[in-house]
């Protein structure tokens, strides 16, 4: 029986997993710790709190599993800068400072830093990091697995066979060409900001049409084969720093969006322009997945799809994969991004190990527990009063269903960047001015940017299409959503019709289903909005002082921490 | 962790650095990690730099 | 632009405020670095208010992160509406940064480097606003004032915890002296940091015409052949 911590760190969403006899038992990001979104920095505190949790010190650990080649990724830097010399002479002394100032010494920084021989760290790859993550996670003992990501040591997207625990890799497509890196650079073609604006491109998309797909085909050719190549000359990942599109692409869409430019779809053509350019994008994307999901379903024959690699966070590309690439199943892990790495670094190291395969991965609640008390302990130090509701739940369901935005701080936190009813808002789908007060007042986003529901899994076909299925418990995909029924959830429904649903099980978040339950009872309806608990620009909350911090600087009207709720304007 | 530790630790990547350029496809890159072992003695000097050079800066 | 560049001597900053304020294009760019460092404060504060083992303390750290933030915030603001009057977009996100200070120094010296960074930052804001009410521009002013009133209070508690954690007056003056000898030697290094950055990058733009005959070797090599899918053959085993 092994123990075995996962890494993954440097590039963006450091995070540390840890697997015991083959079981997880806990994986956690970085930034929640550090507060710092998706800090990239060497996970210690993430790495001291998974070890912290299982009782265990560094020295029982057998191996530390790095999520990929250190060596193999400085090989690509050292090719791509020298391919395109001259113009990687801006970027050179930076790029390679990178690597050699810490990036090639991550092993032995993990040794110092974790406190562990050096001997025992190891590392794996990157795209078989992503692999097992969602295939060693998975339900299904044999299935198909596509990794879409930016870029690993060398390989963008890779296709493996998964049977019991082995992962064999049958073709992969390789840098420059990267579906990541393309999102990438609309990400800032668009004016957002780069691996964190992808969502907000992704929900601006539906407010468009795609009338720019000639110009995309220029752009990105889709082949028979279900590969696709990008055109170089509208990229600029190795020649620009701070965006990844070169001027080419400007002359052939347009001007880039300036950055920070509050939106105004109805007033403002070229947000509207935007929103089609986003609409276009994702039209290509979802095309350019679809055929690589069909030469997986053709080449392996198998009836399951696991996803993983930052692309398949594109939960409305995970939905159309879904419903035409011919698989029976689809499944995608909670963190699908590089934080996933880390646990699948860890699976494989533990599978090799000898240890068994885990089962499948019931919650996504692998995060530290919230200490209800020590919260109480500092509200009432800082002047607040906490009660004890006889039942929270239906405390919280109570205030929901009159109306309020509630808070909720309970058990583990979640793993990957979804709030699945442990670090959640929650407030009523049936009020559009939910949403309203939400997005403009609580968490100040775009206004374009929807919510999605959390349904009791019992009750969740009713309303959303091809629901409950296996990615629903972790929100990462969309349904349609029942037209007899849009009337009712206007505060969840996109503008498109779609909801990234979550079905929520006693097994999978315990705290959620209990307050669905108290919901149905007082509404008839078990289904509330579900959306992140932190503010803008800031990691989901982790433990009290965060959630505190959040309570006091946001407006909502409640927050239940633990099994004690505190209320706006109570004495 | 021990400066001997430190330095063992070095020594166990840079072997495995050299293990996975000591391939046949990869060859050609050889002077090129020439190069880099270069930067990385800038870089490692230029660290040590950070101590002294306010004090040569405020001298000239 | 960072808070390190722009910690000017409350003398300094009285000298140099008709500078650093003439330009509202430069003066973005100050306020976006004040925010910035309010908000890289603002994270320092709540790891401190994670680790101390105090609950008394801990709330104090929480309300003074607030308040880091919401400077922040006000400090942001002011700067896109100075970058939106010359129709420029706003700077971007603030990115904070962390030192991991408390950790770094302990809770009495991280307690002294605060309390000298709100004194300091206490006096760098009464002579900007200072400055502005002299100028009649009652925005600037009242911007200032609002944070003047938590600057003084955040100056104030600090060292009344100093004194507390310290034992005593005395223990505090030892507590800010040894402050001081840190932040200068933090000084030091990032000054000589910054110029050894700058060796090194021309040291490494001359390496870089070393790669001249490996570019053109990779471009005289067969380009790799694709890797998607070659044709199904015997089983290659596993990886």
């Amino acid at each position: 029986m092994a123990a075995v911590l996962g890494i993954s760190a440097y590039y963006h969403d450091a995070a540390a997993a840890l697997v015991v006899g083959g079981r997880v038992v806990a994986a956690m990001q970085e930034e929640r710790f550090s507060r710092l979104k998706n800090d990239p920095a060497l996970p210690r505190q993430a790495a001291a709190a998974c070890l912290a949790l299982a009782g265990i010190s560094p020295g029982d650990l057998d191996a530390v599993v790095y999520y990929e080649n250190p060596y193999a990724k400085l090989e690509r830097v050292m090719t791509s800068m020298a391919r395109d010399f001259p113009r990687t002479f801006g970027q050179f002394p930076r790029a390679i400072g990178s690597q050699l100032g810490s990036k090639l010494w991550v092993l032995d920084q993990l040794a110092e830093a974790i406190g562990v021989e050096r001997r025992k760290v190891l590392f794996t790859e990157h795209h078989e990091s992503h692999a097992a993550s969602a295939f060693l996670t998975s339900p299904y003992p044999e299935a198909a697995v596509l990794t879409v990501d930016g870029v690993g040591e060398q390989a963008t997207t890779a296709l493996w066979e998964g049977r019991g625990a082995a992962l064999r890799q049958l073709g992969a497509i390789d840098f420059p060409h990267s579906l990541g890196l393309l999102y990438a650079a609309f990400t800032a073609y668009l004016g957002f900001e780069v691996n964190e604006g992808e969502y907000k491109v992704m929900g601006l998309a539906a407010h468009g049409a795609p009338r720019f797909r000639a110009e995309m085909d220029r752009v990105v050719r889709l082949e028979s084969d279900g590969s696709f190549r990008l055109e170089p000359r509208f990229f600029a990942h190795t020649t620009e720093r701070d965006v990844g599109f070169s001027p080419a692409l400007e002359a052939l869409l347009g001007p880039r969006r300036p950055p920070g430019r509050p939106f105004d779809l109805d007033a403002n053509p070229d947000d509207r322009r935007a929103a089609d350019v986003a609409a276009s994008l994702q039209q290509v994307t979802e095309e350019a997945l679809l055929g690589l999901a069909r030469a997986a379903r053709a080449r392996t024959k198998m009836p399951a799809l696991c996803l993983a690699g930052g692309v398949a966070l594109n939960a409305v590309a995970n939905a159309r994969i879904a419903r035409e690439a011919g698989f029976e199943r689809v499944f995608v892990p909670p963190a699908a991004g590089d934080a996933g790495g880390a646990l699948g670094a860890a699976l494989i190291g533990a599978r090799d190990l000898g240890d068994p395969r885990p089962p499948a991965l019931a919650t996504a609640a692998l995060g530290e527990p919230f200490d209800g008390g020590a919260a109480a302990d500092l509200a009432r130090a800082l002047g607040l009063t906490p009660t004890a509701p006889p039942d929270p739940a239906a405390a919280v369901a109570q205030r929901i269903a009159a109306g309020q935005v509630v808070a909720v701080c309970r058990g583990r936190f979640e793993w990957g960047p979804r709030s699945l009813g442990q670090r959640s808002l929650l407030a009523d789908p049936g009020r559009a001015e939910s949403r309203e007060r939400l997005n403009r007042v609580v968490k100040q986003r775009e206004p374009f940017r929807p919510f999605a529901p959390a349904v009791a899994a019992a009750a969740a076909a009713a309303t959303f299409a091809g629901t409950p299925n296996d990615m629903t418990p972790f929100m990462t995909t969309v349904a349609r959503v029942a037209p007899a029924r849009a009337a009712a959830l206007p505060a969840v429904i996109h503008v498109d019709g779609t909801a990234r649903v979550q079905t929520v099980t006693a097994d999978g978040a315990p705290d959620l289903s209990t307050i669905l339950e108290a919901v149905g009872r007082e509404t008839g309806d078990p289904i509330v909005l579900n959306t992140s608990l932190n503010g803008a620009g800031e990691p989901i909350v982790a433990g009290p002082v965060d959630a505190l911090a959040f309570f006091l600087q946001h407006p909502v009207d409640a927050m239940l921490i633990g099994d004690a709720l505190l209320e706006r304007g109570a004495p | 962790m021990t400066l001997l530790g430190r330095l063992g630790a070095r020594a166990r990547t840079v072997g495995g650095l050299l293990r996975h350029f000591a391939h046949r496809r990869r060859f050609f890159l050889v002077p090129f990690l020439v190069v880099l072992l270069l930067a990385a003695i800038l870089l490692l000097a230029s660290g040590g730099l950070a101590y002294v050079a306010p004090f040569i800066y405020t001298l000239f | 632009m960072s808070r390190r560049a722009l910690a000017l001597r409350p003398l300094v900053a009285r000298a140099t405020a008709g500078i650093v304020w003439g330009s509202p294009r430069w003066a973005a760019r100050v306020l976006f670095s004040f925010a910035h460092a309010e908000a890289s404060s603002r994270l320092d504060l709540l790891a401190a208010a994670r680790r101390t083992p105090s609950e008394a303390r801990r709330a104090l750290y929480l309300r003074h992160a607030l308040d880091e933030t919401r400077h922040a915030q006000l400090f942001a603001l002011r700067s896109a509406e100075l970058r939106g009057k010359r129709g420029l977009p706003p700077l971007g996100l603030v990115r904070p940064d962390s030192e991991a200070l408390f950790e770094q120094l302990g809770e009495l010296g991280f307690l002294a480097f605060v309390h000298r960074g709100e004194r300091r930052g206490r006096q760098q804001f009464e002579s900007y606003r200072a400055h502005f009410a002299r100028r009649g521009d009652d925005r600037m002013r009242a911007l200032f004032d609002a944070i003047l009133t938590d600057e003084r209070r955040h100056e104030s508690y600090t060292g009344a915890l100093l004194e507390e954690l310290a034992g005593g007056a005395r223990g505090a003056r030892r507590a800010l002296r040894r402050a001081a000898l840190w932040e200068a030697w933090r000084r030091w290094r990032r000054a000589g940091r910054a110029l050894a950055g700058v060796a090194y990058a021309g040291a490494m733009s001359a390496l870089y015409l070393v790669l001249a005959p490996l570019a053109l070797a990779l471009r005289l090599r067969p380009a790799a052949g694709s890797r998607w899918l070659p044709p199904p053959g015997p089983s290659a085993g596993e990886l």
